[in-house]
């Protein structure tokens, strides 16, 4: 009943090819029909690991080119998180490494953390220099992903550039200073209980007081009020009417402007004037030298002497004249009594209107 | 010659155990059950200390381990994945019931089903749905073999059964899980996003998002894969190779072919999770 040797038993192929008494095709189709199965289960199987294992790496087939961003603290991001810009994937994260601010990647710049982006090569002209790059979260569970503002900038921002990132902000920090701050209020309220009572005290007496004096005071208060507004009314008036007559008066404008004229003539004709004066005074100069002559200088005293006499005898000439006339006007004298007396020249006049109307009076009288 | 046949980790029938529970008492049964459980975790890691020495030192016979992975893998193939599609419709369904009270946010559901499924559902689940029908069918094969003495004959002719019997299982299991878990891990999430589309309007490409599958995740699941594909054959084998008793023997071997195998899924997923945790934080 048992076979001598173990594949009898241990392998149901061979068991079902004594049931089927040595039909060697058939079982040759069997075999490989069961071996296309197999193939393909574990076929199918593979492929679906293999592109589970790229899609998982991160597989795309768009070429990216790196962008380096700087941060103190980049919060819970961690390498292979997608990088968006206005909410489209656009890379991923794909190294963080931790310098320690060791480092200067840039003048006066030590980061402590320096992420790799690789970015698809198709957004590139889409990221200019004045770029903001920052780990913010995205859904319910906070899938943290690093987001780029792309900026406005006139360049664009090259492959392997360094730029420095928002840190996200530190809400454990905030939470933590904030804990301390309200931890220092609370023991200081509760150690100096007495202080704040007394201080209370007497900021409520003061206020009391203050209170007391504004009351009694009131009118007083008032008046000084109104006293001020009225001065400041005033002081507007006289400083709107200093502005009118000082500042934006034409007036005075024009009188700078003149000046300004003025003196911009003196100083284009100064120059001319000088020449002549110069000139002149040489001229001067030379009449000086000619006049400076012995014989010339007696005879120009005589000459002054002589013009001292005329002029005296034609100041005594005048005052007679003077006199004279003075007789005249006061109708003293005949030339006085002809110029001054009215009733002559009336006379006169009569006497030549009557002899135009009848000429016959100067052969015949009446 | 082994501890396989010779001890059983039960051997007395049902209906005699309550007598056997009286005449120790409460501290003697608490001991054999303890004894018990000793011999046959001695037993089970004789098998597979045995099989991995077989696999390697053995002699192969030609087309036994593609006999078994037709046996195993292609012919499972139908079964799992109609199982493992109206569960991954379940989960999807009922999680997204859950998180639809907290936040109507769908757009994770798919990232955190699909590293559900890489990490633990789809290598457990599907290996538990595994142990039911081919822990089964080793355990009554390998019983049935036992309680006919073809072993015993096996024995005589200086073979062992470990490698006649365990180790073709063992290679075709270890392969064909692995192959049969990506076939119906993928099965439940195509199901899985299917379910999202029609209930939750969640789209498909934006259900498969794999933000949060990470390495640790693949290889948390991957390692649970080799796990369970070692785990079935090696307990349903012992189970069988433990049979006793004709066919109701060969009876009670299949059922506890299929608890144990069950078993050892959820203590080794318990400890491998551990392990994926505390190596792969986060």
């Amino acid at each position: 009943m048992v076979g001598p040797k173990g594949p009898w038993i241990c392998n149901g192929v061979i068991r079902r090819n004594y049931a089927s008494f040595g039909n060697d095709e058939q079982h040759m189709a069997q075999e490989r029909s069961i071996e296309v199965k197999v193939g393909a289960v574990i076929l199918v199987a593979l492929t679906i690991l293999v592109g589970f294992i790229l899609v998982m790496g991160g597989l795309s087939f768009q070429p990216t080119y790196a962008i380096y961003v700087d941060f103190d603290n980049p919060g819970g991001l961690q390498t292979g998180a997608p990088v968006r810009m206005a909410g489209v994937k656009v890379g991923k994260v794909d190294t963080i490494e931790f310098l320690g601010g060791r480092v200067e990647t840039k003048p006066n710049r030590r980061p402590l953390v320096r992420v790799k982006l690789k970015v698809e090569e198709r957004v590139h002209e889409s990221i200019h220099d004045d770029a903001d790059f920052y780990v913010t979260t995205q859904g319910v569970l906070g899938e943290q992903f690093m987001a780029i503002e792309p900026g406005k900038g006139t360049k664009v921002l090259a492959a392997n550039d360094e730029v420095k990132g928002i840190d996200p902000p530190r809400l454990d920090l905030f939470l933590a200073k904030g804990y301390d701050l309200l931890d220092t209020t609370v023991n200081g309220i509760r150690n100096n209980k007495e202080l704040i009572s007394d201080i209370a005290t007497n900021t409520a007496g003061l206020v009391k007081n203050l209170n007391g004096v504004l009351g009694d005071n009131r009118e007083r208060i008032n008046r000084t009020a109104e006293n001020l507004e009225k001065l400041s009314l005033e002081a507007k008036d006289l400083t709107a009417h200093a502005r009118e007559n000082y500042v934006d008066n034409p007036k005075l404008l024009h009188t700078v402007d003149n000046i300004d004229k003025l003196s911009s003539d003196l100083a284009r004709d100064s120059g001319p004037m000088l020449k002549d004066a110069k000139e002149s005074l040489a001229n001067l100069n030379r009449i000086s030298g000619a006049v400076g002559a012995p014989g010339e200088e007696q005879k120009l005293r005589k000459a002054i002497s002589d013009l001292e006499e005329l002029a005296t005898r034609a100041n005594t000439a005048a005052a007679d004249a003077q006199s004279i006339v003075s007789h005249i006007k006061k109708g003293q004298g005949t030339v006085g009594a002809l110029v001054m007396d009215e009733a002559l020249f009336d006379d006169v006049q009569e006497m030549v209107r009557d002899l135009k109307h009848n000429p016959w009076k100067f052969l015949w009288r009446e | 010659m082994s501890a396989t046949t010779e001890t059983h980790p039960d051997p007395s029938p049902p209906d005699a155990s309550e007598g056997v529970e009286a005449e120790l008492g409460f501290v003697g049964s608490i001991g054999a059950a303890f004894l018990d459980i000793a011999v046959a975790a001695r037993e089970l890691y004789s098998v597979f200390v045995r099989t991995l020495y077989y696999v390697f030192r053995g002699k192969r016979v030609k087309g036994a381990v593609l006999h078994q992975m037709n046996e195993i893998g292609v012919k499972s193939v139908a079964f799992i994945c109609i199982t493992m599609g109206f569960i991954g419709m379940i989960l999807v369904y009922q999680s997204g019931l859950q998180a639809k009270r907290v936040v109507p946010d769908f757009t994770m559901l798919g990232a955190t089903y699909l590293e559900l499924l890489v990490r633990d559902f789809a290598a457990s689940i599907g290996a538990l749905m595994l142990a039911t029908r081919v822990g089964a069918g080793i355990a009554a094969e390998i019983g049935s073999m036992v309680v006919t003495e073809q072993v015993d004959a096996l024995r005589m002719s200086a073979a062992d059964p470990i490698d006649y019997l365990v180790v073709p299982r063992f290679l075709a299991s270890l392969v064909m899980t692995l192959a049969l878990i990506v076939i119906a891990g993928t099965v439940a999430f195509c199901s899985g996003a299917a379910t999202a589309y029609v209930f939750f309007d969640v789209r498909p490409d934006i259900f498969f998002n794999m933000q949060l599958v990470d390495v640790g995740d693949f290889l948390t699941g991957f390692t649970k894969c080799m796990a369970y594909g070692a785990a079935i054959p090696i307990v349903s084998s012992w189970c069988g190779l433990s049979t006793f008793g004709g066919s109701e023997g060969v009876g009670w071997a299949t059922t506890r072919a299929v608890v144990n195998s069950s078993l050892a899924i959820i203590i080794l997923n318990f400890f491998i999770s551990a392990a994926g945790f505390l190596i792969f934080p986060g």
